[in-house]
């Protein structure tokens, strides 16, 4: 993370929180392990970015009011397939001049997906339908709030191993959020590249998205968990757009013959160019259901 | 898929007869044609012969916009309760919007029909015109006026789409249409298609390799999303649009109830005179007249189809039973190349085409001093059109 605090600083800062020790890092946050009451929970440390000209303070603001606006949303949201937040309520603090916003999220158990997949997990098909039904489930409720997650990765995605919460997915539109804002100010890229929907790659598209990127990226997601294989993955980023792009994935039945072939064009069919033609999301829902 | 009488001028016994036969499931009624009066006696009929056949009532609202214009044939049109002219600023009002959509669909509520449609205008432009817009609100308000209506026994509700040539062949704008229809939320049960070409002359309008693909695309783009589709006017193409995921097609006894075009409320320019029967031709995709058939038969013995209705043509069928003739070849290939795998049936219809094409090449080569004039270029539009949806579908 750019300007990332020292553990020591924060602990000077918060010495009402007793923090464990840091776990993870991404480009624009830190997350710790604190024990709040008895209870481990994941604390979110994110660099408030400062913007050069004569209204940074105002801009930085507007930041931090959009960032509350998510996570009102998040405090909304039902599915108990998203990340849930704890009890630390979301504040800025201020490390060496620099502005931080730090909140808690539930720490939740069990491995991330990208780790599995490194691992070489071989799913089997009901582990492989309960990824997609919890994922478009999650899907479909944030969208009736008009948002989309963006960055639904394999790295975003815990397998807990629990019956009731098979699934949960992380970070939650906030890491985005971050990178948006920054994109428009330093021209970097939203989304994580190699879980991106072609349409996002499209010059205005802004204006012509909707939750039908996240299910293209919670595709790419399942193919990859399911096979072992990124349908899309080049040697560098700009192939691997192009890819994204124009490229057909290879069938996934070529690669699980042992899954339903119905099984295997469903997830296909998540992973088509058009979003007109990825499958209806209640219909896709009801289906996963047939298969678990 | 099912086969639909596209009802109009003159039907007769020919849609009783039709579904009697089983050539047909059903009828598309145009009220420009029958009174609800009529409406009501035809359908009664049927049901006695097919409890199971199929009845839709076509709005016809889009021609609401032309009603006032000089010569306009509406025909019974007037009779329909629901049925007024507007102008388009009325329509750029939500309310008025919302009551038409009430009014049409509490109208058709009346008879036993299988879905209640509802109106909407012609695209006779781009996408990104402002009857685009209005098109898009009729279907967005469809539903939710729908649900809010007292019916009892509703039937499902589909929305029309009635699309011109020239807002079908800009791709990128279809697409982002295409992209919009499929992510409306409370989104009707199914849709009404038609595509309609400038005028009854200019069948290259349909037969255009794009918009053949693009219309098997939207029907497939559709249907992935759990749509009912209905194509009116469809014609030979019904196989097509079969293979891409509709539930039915229609087509009728008239030029004019296999292509859809204004024209026919429009003032007639000089008096027509009766068409040529002719015999459709599975092999060569195409209508073929009488002479031509026992020619080209004499040549290639597959032109002729093999099914019951060609004992209809020995020599001459009567006018009437033309049509019979029409729904069984296209009712047969219709069963013979739509299957669950797409793009199985495409490659398989292509290969059809093509044969098709050796067929007239053939004959040609063989009836080079006759006067036959062999006009097979459509045969190249239905070879581009399925490559190009295959690619489009990223089948």
């Amino acid at each position: 993370m750019q300007n990332r605090p020292s553990i020591e600083e924060l602990r000077i800062e918060l010495n009402d929180l007793e923090l464990i020790d840091e776990f993870a890092e991404g480009s624009y946050k830190t997350v710790y392990r604190v024990n709040v009451n008895s209870r481990i929970e994941a604390l979110k440390v994110l660099y408030v970015p400062e913007i050069k000209g004569d209204d940074n303070l105002v801009q930085q603001e507007n930041y931090i009011k959009r960032i509350n606006r998510e996570f009102k949303l998040l405090e909304s949201l039902q599915s108990p397939y998203v990340v849930k937040l704890g009890s630390i309520k979301q504040r800025t603090i201020k490390l060496s001049n620099r502005k931080y916003l730090i909140y808690s999220e539930e720490l939740v158990g069990g491995n991330p997906l990208d780790k599995m997949i490194s691992e070489k997990y071989i799913p089997t098909m009901k582990e492989a339908a309960q990824l997609l039904f919890c994922g478009l489930d999650v899907i479909k409720e944030i969208w009736t709030y008009k948002t989309i997650h963006r960055d639904i990765k394999p790295g975003n995605i815990m397998f807990t191993g629990n019956k009731t919460r098979p699934y949960v997915i992380l970070d939650f539109g906030i890491a985005f959020i971050i990178g948006d804002t920054l994109l428009t100010l330093v021209g970097n890229t939203p989304c994580t590249p190699a879980y991106i929907a072609p349409e996002m790659l499209k010059s205005g598209f802004r204006d012509n998205i909707d939750f039908r990127v996240d299910m293209f990226s919670l595709g790419v997601t399942a193919y990859e968990f399911t096979s072992g294989v990124h349908p899309f993955i080049k040697d560098n980023q700009y192939n691997t757009f192009k890819s994204i792009a124009e490229d057909n994935a290879k069938p996934l039945t070529e690669l699980r013959e042992d899954l339903p072939h119905e099984f295997c064009l469903l997830i296909d069919q998540l992973l088509k160019k058009k979003s007109s033609l990825r499958p209806n999301i209640n219909i896709l829902i009801n289906k996963m259901k047939d298969f678990l | 898929m099912k086969l639909l009488s596209q009802h109009g001028f003159g039907d007769g016994e020919k849609s009783l007869t039709g579904i009697e036969n089983k050539y047909i499931d059903g009828i598309i009624y145009s009220p420009k044609d029958y009174s609800p009066k009529q409406v009501n006696n035809s359908i009664e009929k049927i049901l006695n012969i097919d409890a199971k056949a199929s009845f839709y009532i076509d709005p016809q609202f889009y021609i609401s916009l032309y009603a006032l214009n000089d010569g306009i044939k509406l025909g019974k049109l007037t009779e329909w309760n629901c049925f007024k002219p507007y102008r388009r600023n009325d329509l750029e009002n939500p309310d008025i919007l919302q009551n038409i959509i009430k009014g049409y669909l509490k109208y058709e509520s009346k008879f036993p029909v299988s879905a209640l449609i509802s109106p909407n205008i012609y695209i006779t432009r781009s996408f990104d015109s402002i009857e685009a817009s209005i098109a898009k609100n009729f279907i967005r308000y469809t539903k939710e006026v729908y649900n809010a209506i007292n019916i009892s026994n509703k039937p499902p509700v589909f929305a029309s789409l009635v699309l011109s040539r020239e807002a079908l062949i800009n791709k990128e704008e279809f697409f982002s249409f295409v992209n919009d229809l499929t992510s409306i939320e409370n989104p009707p049960d199914g849709y009404y298609i038609i595509i309609g070409s400038r005028s009854l002359q200019s069948l290259s309008d349909i037969f255009d390799a794009d918009v053949i693909a693009n219309w098997m695309f939207l029907n497939y783009a559709l249907r992935n999303n759990g749509f009912i589709i209905i194509n009116g006017f469809a014609d030979i193409l019904s196989p097509l649009l079969g293979i891409a995921g509709a539930n039915a097609c229609s087509t009728g006894w008239w030029s004019n109830l296999r292509m859809f075009s204004l024209d026919k409320f429009m003032p007639k320019q000089e008096k027509g005179r009766l068409p040529v029967i002719k015999y459709l031709s599975a092999k060569l995709l195409n209508r073929i007249t009488i002479p031509e058939k026992s020619a080209f038969s004499s040549f290639e013995k597959s032109v002729i189809n093999d099914l019951y209705c060609d004992a209809l043509y020995d020599p001459e069928p009567k006018r009437a039973e033309e049509v019979l003739q029409c729904w069984e070849t296209i009712s047969f290939l219709s069963n013979k190349f739509i299957s669950q795998d797409i793009k199985k049936s495409c490659l398989d219809f292509l290969e059809h085409v093509k044969q098709a094409k050796s067929t007239y090449q053939m004959l040609e080569r063989r009836l080079i001093t006759t006067d036959y004039k062999f006009n097979y270029e459509y045969l190249d539009s239905l070879e581009l059109a399925i490559d190009t949806f295959i690619k489009i579908a990223e089948l």
